[in-house]
């Protein structure tokens, strides 16, 4: 059969259209013509392919689209909206070449142009698709990300149960030697007098009840440290922050102190200025003071000397500091001190007996205080605990 | 190497005393003066450079923070000024860099001799009392096309070595290898470029500028470019018969003849 190339021409399944170097129509097919809706006379001459853009295709254009053909000669699979002459939108897929021309001759631009309608719903339909997975793998690494974080919170209270376990059993422990010494000594002491009131003299009795008392005291403030212990441990304690007199702590603690230090013949030397001020709740500090004196008293041995001392830090702190000229600590000893480790209390210079609670609680209190407390101690010389504190305001 | 001259993908060629630095528009890179540099080799020093985050550029250098103004780009220009040495620089600024060398001619006008603007628009957003050519609309069209067209985008594309055998300036050139921007950094160029509004720079330039003005360019019409040079002082508007907004591509001779004419009467 015969080739009818103008009807192969303007039948064929794209738009073929010519323009000037400057993009004016100088010809087109029936097919571009059926998409555009236009007739030849309307636009021959008459437009620029510009013009069948939409705005953000027009920069487009002339951004990329036209510096491009003009040095590469051609640019292909380029994607724009056409209007039509109702002004409705098609997408289509352009591909150009620039065809440079004889001396004679302008040269010229071939375009051809394929509607790309159910292809760009395709292409969209995949975009979404690929924003969708991008969404839901963002969505799968949060989630990642938050289980692993979960992870380590399990982990971690893992770890502080572990702890309170561990805490539990010395807390027991502690109990059993400390708690049931003074009321096994209690119920020895009170069997002897039953037992033996009627052999007994007066100054006999004297010195059993004496002692008597002595454990019942002991054991009370054993009761009292275990109470506040366990009211720390449960979060119930009411703290009260507010700023404190340095001096209302420690003269009131040395009033208190001065009669069982001199009965070890120990002096007691406590020099504080008048104008410092912390900050913190005033029943822990004093409890954290008090039983440092108590301990520096109970490990100087008789006519040693026990200071209380407090100044202003250049870091804005404030320091009281309780020094001793007692037994020391040894390194191996200082590292348990805090916590609740220890085996049981330790017996004091003249056999004083303690909780074994006391300075842990002090180390709870200092740190519920934002405080720090720390050691220096040497074996057979002494030793110093400094706190420091927040200064009141 | 200077430091800026990396950065910029710089390039130096030709011998003078004075010199001729080209800026690209938005969209491309420093290809699209080829046309134009040859006639001007001879008597001017030619710097080209690619604007942080177009062509050839250190893209690693583009902060989207930095870069949500223009002035960032004319600092960068400025730097490069100095970092080479130059003096009596003519700037050769298209499109949104007519802006950028007007920016930059303000801070430190002693280093220009004088800007050539080919198509500048201060504003290309309408409001009440200003025609810009486009509404707020189509520059998120414009963002769309962008989107939807991965022209030398995709990872897949590479340039590939092309013949053009009727063009033998063209021949072995590398094919794709034009106007290729990363899409986010393209993106937010043409957001900081199409959104700006620079009018009120206008009246600061006090270096002599020559406007060149397309007709039938959509990007900037020649209102546009007559309001530019209403508002530069020592401004002379010059109409070209090329048509779009690239006459340095599409009509290289008359744009050249224009830039000489606008030259040698200095």
């Amino acid at each position: 059969m015969e080739l009818d190339f103008k009807t192969l021409y303007h039948h064929a399944p794209c738009g073929y259209l010519y323009t000037k170097e400057d993009g004016t129509l100088i010809e087109m097919n029936d097919t571009f013509l059926a998409f555009t809706g236009y007739s030849r006379e309307e636009i021959i001459e008459n437009r620029r392919f510009e013009d069948f853009l939409t705005l953000g295709g027009k920069i487009y254009y002339e951004t990329h689209f036209a510096p491009l053909l003009n040095m590469q000669g051609e640019v292909s699979q380029i994607n724009f909206d056409f209007i039509r002459k109702d002004e409705t939108r098609f997408p289509v897929l352009i591909n150009a070449i620039k065809e440079s021309a004889n001396e004679k001759q302008h040269n010229y631009i071939q375009f051809i142009v394929l509607d790309i309608t159910q292809r760009k719903q395709y292409e969209m339909e995949l975009m979404n698709a690929k924003r969708k997975s991008e969404e839901l793998l963002t969505q799968l690494r949060n989630v990642n990300e938050e289980l692993t974080s979960n992870i380590q919170v399990i982990a971690e209270q893992r770890d502080q149960l572990e702890k309170l376990n561990t805490t539990k059993d010395k807390f027991f422990s502690i109990v059993a030697h400390d708690l049931k010494s003074p009321l096994n000594s209690l119920k020895s002491f009170s069997s002897l007098l039953i037992n033996h009131i009627d052999s007994l003299n007066k100054d006999e009795i004297l010195t059993m009840s004496k002692q008597l008392r002595d454990s019942v005291d002991n054991t009370i403030k054993m009761a009292d440290n275990l109470i506040t212990w366990a009211m720390v441990q449960m979060e119930d304690y009411k703290f009260n922050e507010e700023t404190i007199k340095v001096k209302d702590i420690t003269s009131n603690i040395c009033d208190v102190y001065q009669d069982v230090a001199l009965k070890k013949g120990i002096n007691v030397n406590c020099s504080v200025e008048d104008s410092l001020t912390i900050t913190g709740d005033k029943n822990q500090i004093e409890f954290v003071i008090r039983n440092l004196v108590n301990n520096a008293i109970k490990f100087t041995h008789k006519h040693g000397f026990v200071s209380l001392t407090a100044k202003s830090l250049p870091d804005g702190q404030v320091q009281i500091s309780v020094s001793d000229s007692g037994v020391g600590i040894s390194d191996e000893f200082k590292r348990k001190l805090f916590s609740i480790s220890k085996e049981q209390s330790t017996i004091g210079t003249d056999g004083e007996k303690g909780t074994g609670l006391g300075l842990m609680l002090s180390y709870e209190f200092m740190k519920l205080n934002g405080g720090q407390i720390d050691i220096e101690s040497s074996l057979g010389k002494g030793t110093t605990f400094h706190t420091k504190f927040k200064r009141g305001h | 190497m200077s430091k800026s001259q990396k950065k910029h993908n710089a390039q130096i060629l030709g011998k003078g005393e004075k010199t001729m630095l080209f800026v690209h528009g938005y969209g491309c890179d420093q290809n699209m003066w080829r046309f134009i540099t040859p006639a001007f080799e001879t008597s001017y020093k030619i710097v080209l450079i690619d604007l942080v985050g177009s062509g050839q550029s250190d893209l690693n250098a583009y902060d989207f923070d930095k870069y949500n103004t223009l002035q960032a780009h004319a600092e960068d220009i400025l730097d490069l000024i100095e970092e080479l040495g130059l003096k009596n620089v003519v700037l050769v600024g298209h499109s949104v860099s007519a802006m950028i060398g007007a920016l930059a001619s303000i801070q430190n006008p002693a280093t220009f001799d004088c800007i050539i603007m080919i198509g500048p628009s201060p504003r290309y957003i309408s409001d009440n009392s200003y025609n810009g050519g486009f509404s707020r609309e189509s520059i998120d069209e414009l963002v769309e096309a962008l989107d939807s067209n991965y022209l030398g985008w995709s990872s897949a594309i590479t340039p590939v070595i092309m013949g053009n055998p009727e063009r033998p300036a063209l021949a072995q050139e590398l094919k794709n290898s034009f106007c290729r921007n990363n899409p986010d950094i393209a993106k937010h160029f043409a957001r900081v470029t199409f959104l700006g509004d620079n009018r009120a720079d206008l009246e600061k330039v006090t270096v002599p500028t020559l406007i060149l003005q397309c007709s039938s360019d959509v990007i900037a019409p020649l209102h546009v470019g007559t309001y530019v040079q209403q508002h530069i002082k020592h401004s002379k508007l010059t109409q070209l018969k090329a048509k779009g907004h690239c006459p340095h591509l599409s009509e290289p001779e008359e744009t050249i003849q224009s830039m000489k004419k606008f030259l040698s009467a200095r």
